[in-house]
């Protein structure tokens, strides 16, 4: 699955899914919220912890944990669930400052909307080329809203 | 009206160009179906029964004559000559090439028109009162805020994959005319007690499956806060809305499981961190927008005409005419002319590409080169001086747009139903012909006066039968069309949702059993009591005595 980070493909990602956390490790582990959940006392160090959360699952269950995690993985149950877009913009207002990564139903076409919205990086499922990159990041050039990204609408903006 | 300026032109050439590499992509299979589905639906292609049906923007209903001409010019290069407007003031052309939409599209954008986002679960066209800027009963004109709110929502990032569509419709004022207590969002123009502007804000309406008026969760909301507020509701409805069955995923669903004081808690909450930010729009804005949409030039000496009070008297057609197609103006002298899509013969709504041309023509003459779509499924030109207005009937009636019927009986609003839509339960165009065919009396139809007449083919409720004084909804039984009768239906003001007759009817009774009920209404008006309000004095049950009685 190609991954790509700040519009980059990245072949150096240092973090596994562990569907069931065994404790403490040296890698670098995402674990599913509802894993974490069960952790009494999560001894795992914040840089080398990560969790998902699955768009049919609570994002506020989440934000008690943000402190101790690195990485948010939003995985999108669906094409059609845009939940994960709204999860990613609420976890930077929350001064979420790791990584947000988005996995599952995601493609090539909602590259530029997921970046907008503050996700930094993406686990694809096709493959794709610097070419389709560069074009699903710049093909819509001008934004009329404020995003993650850019706090300034169309009519605050400098043109 | 509102021009574009370079941001405005990019996104919608650039959006061309991304939609022609979708579709290219498709073709070679380098996309899936349902990738693909949900892409062409954002831009407001379906795959229907008869061919794909392109919808195009007609952003809150206004138009240049330039733009006209320009859907007039597509309708003949890759359709059949013809298009059809809705209730959302758009217009959709039913027989384009999958292959051919991106050319459409780039037609399109040269006048400053697209497609983008005209079905698909996003948030949809703005719509509006159809006489903004020349009602006099108006708070401010609602189009600069419309225009604000397009912008906002065109290719959001956040809102693009909502649980489901999203409409939102504006009331300049006291009187609506936008049906938007049938919307997911009404905003409706305001002034506080200190003279400020702002919007009372309703959710949670809609129609389809599960009828609902709009429930009002803030009563006075700064204009100026408008895209932080509806980013609030958005954002509640897109983390909550439910997504495990389509026909309870619409907003109103939502507000009704949380309760309106629920729903508006979590929206209040969310608008915190979002009000007085730096969404809140600014005065320079607010007033470029607004420059857009000045007063014309009007001519001072309009009222002073003579004359069509001379064609009134010796013309009892033109009279007829007069009296039901033009409206109150703000400007003395001037009237707004309603052109009538709904002829003798023909579906509601329907447009050739010559009438395309002669209304442009007569805007560019009478009316300040623009038009205006309608919710009720007509065209009007918005600003045409009281002494034109013997021309202008005479070049609409030669093009058979100036049936005298609007607000009447046969001023349907009706879905296309099974002849095109392919989730259609009943044909819905033969009704309408049955129906134009038995009141074809204008004097008659004069007599019954104000009625809304809604059809729709099937539950989705595109004609909005639910608020039809008469509505009208397509059923399957057996696979035979059956017609279920509604009565009390209204999306103004007032708005109510309307109650069933009695059983459902076959389709060959449906245009007697509307001359059975208006012959009851007739026997039981009181004086000049109009329809509406004849049945909301009575109820359904002497209607319903007497209409089946007979059968
Ligand atoms: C022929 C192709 C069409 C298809 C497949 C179609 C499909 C649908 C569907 C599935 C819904 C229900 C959505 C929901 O409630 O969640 C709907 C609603 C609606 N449609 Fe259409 N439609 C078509 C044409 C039209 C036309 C021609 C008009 C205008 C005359 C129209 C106006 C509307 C409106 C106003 C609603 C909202 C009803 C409400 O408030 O719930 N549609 N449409
Ligand atoms: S109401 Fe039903 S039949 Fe009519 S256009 Fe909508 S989906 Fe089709």
């Amino acid at each position: 699955m190609p991954l790509l980070k700040l519009k980059k493909l990245v072949s150096d990602d240092p973090w596994v899914l562990q569907e069931v956390f065994s404790g403490k490790t040296d890698l670098s582990v995402v674990v599913p919220l509802a894993q974490l959940l069960e952790q009494e006392l999560v001894a795992q160090p914040k840089e080398r912890l990560g969790v998902r959360l699955s768009s049919d699952e609570s994002l506020d269950d989440l934000k008690p944990l943000l402190k101790q995690v690195s990485l948010v993985e939003i995985y999108f149950e669906a094409l059609r669930d845009g939940r994960g877009f709204s999860f990613a913009r609420v976890l930077r207002r929350e001064g979420f400052e790791g990584e947000i990564r988005a996995s599952g139903e995601v493609s090539r076409d909602r590259l530029d909307y997921l970046y907008r919205c503050g996700f930094d990086s993406v686990l694809l499922q096709a493959p794709i080329n610097e070419e389709q990159i560069t074009t699903a990041y710049q093909e819509i050039s001008v934004h009329y809203q404020a995003d993650a990204r850019n706090e300034q609408p169309i009519y605050r903006q400098a043109i | 009206m509102y021009i574009y300026n370079d941001v405005d032109q990019k996104i919608v050439d650039e959006r061309v160009e991304q939609y022609r590499d979708q579709t290219k992509r498709y073709l070679n299979g380098h996309l899936s179906d349902d990738e693909f589905l949900a892409l062409r639906l954002m831009n407001g292609l379906y795959i229907q029964r008869q061919a794909p049906m392109l919808r195009v923007a007609i952003p809150y209903g206004t138009m240049t004559s330039t733009q006209l001409r320009a859907l007039s010019t597509i309708s003949r290069k890759y359709d059949k000559g013809y298009g059809h407007f809705t209730t959302r003031t758009n217009i959709q052309f039913n027989w384009p090439k999958l292959e051919e939409v991106p050319d459409i599209l780039a037609d399109l954008a040269k006048v400053q028109l697209h497609a983008i986002q005209t079905s698909g679960n996003c948030i949809r066209n703005t719509t509006t009162d159809h006489l903004a800027g020349v009602s006099a009963t108006e708070v401010s004109d609602p189009r600069p805020w419309c225009e604000l709110i397009r912008q906002w929502s065109t290719l959001h990032p956040e809102f693009a994959y909502l649980p489901r569509k999203f409409k939102i419709a504006i009331a300049s004022g006291p009187e609506d005319r936008a049906a938007t207590q049938v919307h997911d969002v009404g905003l409706h123009l305001i002034q506080s007690a200190e003279g400020e502007l702002g919007f009372e804000v309703l959710v949670g309406g809609g129609l389809g499956r599960t009828p609902k008026i709009g429930k009002v969760i803030r009563e006075f909301l700064p204009a100026n806060e408008v895209i932080s507020y509806l980013e609030a509701i958005l954002r509640v409805y897109n983390l909550n809305g439910r997504r495990d069955n389509k026909y309870k995923a619409r907003i109103k669903i939502l507000v009704d499981a949380l309760g309106a004081d629920a729903f508006r808690d979590l929206v209040e909450e969310e608008w915190q961190h979002l009000k007085g930010s730096e969404l809140q729009i600014t005065q320079e804005e607010i007033e470029r927008v607004s420059d857009f949409f000045l007063s014309h030039d009007y001519n001072v000496y309009a009222a002073a005409d003579t004359t069509l009070d001379l064609f009134l008297e010796s013309n009892a057609e033109f009279k007829h005419w007069y009296l039901r197609n033009t409206h109150a103006h703000k400007v003395p002298g001037y009237r707004a002319v309603t052109v009538s899509l709904k002829p003798q013969l023909g579906a509601p709504g329907d447009i050739t590409a010559l009438q395309m041309d002669l209304v442009a023509e007569l805007a560019d003459r009478f009316s300040f080169g623009q038009i205006r779509s309608t919710h009720h499924q007509n065209l009007l030109l918005s600003d045409v001086e009281q002494s034109d207005l013997y021309s202008v009937w005479l070049a609409l009636a030669d093009a058979n747009l100036a049936r005298a019927n609007i607000g009447t009986l046969t001023d349907m609003i009706v879905c296309p139903g099974f002849d095109f839509c392919s989730l259609a339960n009943a044909k819905t165009l033969n009704i309408a012909q049955k129906i134009n065919d038995a009141f074809d009396d204008v004097d008659y139809l004069h007599d019954l006066g104000d009625i809304r007449l809604n059809m729709s083919g099937c539950i989705n409720a595109c004609a909005h039968h639910h608020v039809g004084h008469i509505g009208i909804l397509g059923v399957d039984k057996k696979g035979e069309d059956w017609y279920q009768i509604t009565l009390g239906g209204s999306s103004e003001a007032d708005a109510s949702l309307g109650k069933v007759l009695g059983r459902a009817v076959a389709a060959d009774e449906v245009a007697d059993t509307l001359k059975r009920l208006l012959e009851t209404y007739v026997e039981l008006r009181k004086g000049d009591e109009l329809f509406i309000d004849c049945v909301r004095r009575l109820g359904v049950e002497p209607f319903k005595e007497r209409v089946y009685a007979v059968a």
